[in-house]
């Protein structure tokens, strides 16, 4: 019996700590967490640009493959030519990093229309996807949404 | 009792103590992601430092190359290419012609792709097929992608970085094992993990994304025999490629047979593993090292 308490006490005081290190950790990284994804979006508006003058404006792209993407757009001032984009958000792909270079970018995107979106990831696990070849249409659906919303 | 209990105390503490002192020199992750060859291509790294790696930024820049030369080189569906200008001579002379004219860089020549794609051609009896539009006409769209990759990632410089690129699907581990997922073809998740290490690659041929796009290079028509996907694993990301369109076409039983024969010299001995996600969810393999895992992975 007191054996029985002994472990009671200790099973307790263990739950008890984990409980409040959890907690005492979620109160001081929530709002960190909120204003670096904040940040995230301010930082990716001026690096869409690359130094140019003309606009940004998010896009969604989402055709029930594997979620949405979010991408910030930058686009010159006839509010056509994509100068570069960014990933905000890729719901296959939590939590990873993720930065895109589009070299000779502009002007590839004009007018071109967009079906489905990759698969990239599926939880935390796996890392890369193969799957049959998506055509660049679907990043475009993306960048011809958030043209929509200039 | 109480040694015991002090120990349940200590040693979850010390897990989380361990814990937040590993994060301190994070693995870093990133991802380049550019438009190449009619659809998205990347370079993942992973590693500490990232920021600093030099490697990396070389193979960047490389395989950003590479996907421009090998895009103006195969385009089919550009008049000026290479491909398009020799298409309506006969494969010997294609081979004799081909790399004289090119205005790319000295290291991008498409000789390699060319007598791959003949030499599948006629191993697969026709199956895989360059010309499937007609005697005049060439594609090479079911190997250049492969063919690229395998040009980008040819002698990463050395580093610590591992590094995977990606060409549409068409993936290889330049360094380093990235646990990668094929598609599930008939629903959301994964129909098999493979742990893909250093130097190999994966391609998968399908329909779910671009329709019924894949055509019985012997009979010009549609595939219709009740495959959903198909993915390969190899050494090579261009056999790769080339294979699974070939597998495709030729189905679990002809494929096997195929891989089993024709295939082994073909791509030179190397270990080939082949999986065929059918469009009832079966699965069929051939798979000698078992390096398909977790079938139906959700």
């Amino acid at each position: 019996m007191k054996k029985m308490f002994g472990l009671l006490a200790s099973l307790t005081l263990i739950s008890g700590v984990c409980a409040a290190v959890l907690a005492y950790v979620n109160s001081i990284t929530a709002a960190p967490i909120a204003a670096t994804a904040e940040k995230a979006r301010e930082a990716a508006k001026a690096a869409v640009l690359c130094g140019e003058e003309g606009y940004t404006a998010e896009g969604r792209s989402g055709e029930g493959y594997g979620g949405d993407i979010v991408l910030m757009v930058g686009f010159k001032k006839d509010k056509k030519t994509v100068i570069s984009y960014k990933v905000l958000q890729a719901s296959e792909t939590p939590g990873l990093g993720m930065k895109l270079k589009t070299p000779e970018f502009a002007g590839q995107f004009a007018g071109k229309d967009g079906s489905a979106l990759k698969v990239k990831k599926d939880g935390g696990e796996i890392e890369a996807i193969t799957s049959a070849t998506i055509t660049s249409r679907a990043v475009c659906k993306a960048i011809a949404d958030a043209q929509s919303k200039l | 009792m109480r040694r015991l209990g002090i120990l349940c105390v200590v040693l979850p503490l010390a897990a989380l103590v361990a814990a937040c002192g590993c994060s301190r020199e994070p693995i870093e992750r990133d991802r380049v992601e550019w438009i190449a060859m009619g659809t998205v291509a990347s370079l993942q790294t992973r590693g500490t430092n990232l920021a600093e790696d030099v490697p990396s930024s070389a193979v960047l820049a490389r395989a950003l190359s590479v996907t421009k030369d090998v895009e103006s080189l195969l385009n089919a569906h550009s008049p000026d290419s290479e491909l398009s200008r020799l298409a309506a001579l006969s494969d010997d002379e294609v081979l004799e012609s081909c790399d004289r004219t090119a205005s790319v860089d000295a290291s991008v020549r498409a000789r390699p792709c060319y007598e791959a794609a003949f030499a599948l051609a006629k191993a697969s009896g026709g199956a895989f097929n360059p010309r499937w539009h007609g005697t005049n006409t060439l594609d090479l769209g079911a190997i250049a992608k492969g063919f690229a990759v395998d040009l980008a990632a040819d002698a990463p410089p050395e580093g610590s970085v591992d590094m995977l690129l990606d060409f549409g699907g068409n993936l290889k581990s330049l360094r380093g094992i990235w646990r990668t997922g094929v598609k599930d073809p008939n629903g959301v998740g994964f129909a098999a993990v493979v742990e893909l290490r250093e130097g190999e690659a994966l391609a998968t041929s399908a329909t779910y994304y671009r329709g019924s796009h894949i055509y019985d290079g012997r009979t010009g028509k549609p595939v219709t025999n009740g495959v959903a996907s198909v993915t390969v694993l190899c050494d090579s990301a261009m056999w790769a490629d080339g294979l699974s369109t070939t597998l495709f076409v030729l189905g679990p039983e002809e494929g096997r047979a195929f891989l089993e024969g024709a295939a082994r010299t073909l791509v030179g001995g190397r270990g080939v593993a082949a999986l065929w996600v059918l469009s009832d969810g079966r699965q069929a393999k051939f798979d000698p090292d078992d390096r398909f895992l977790c079938a139906s992975v959700h």
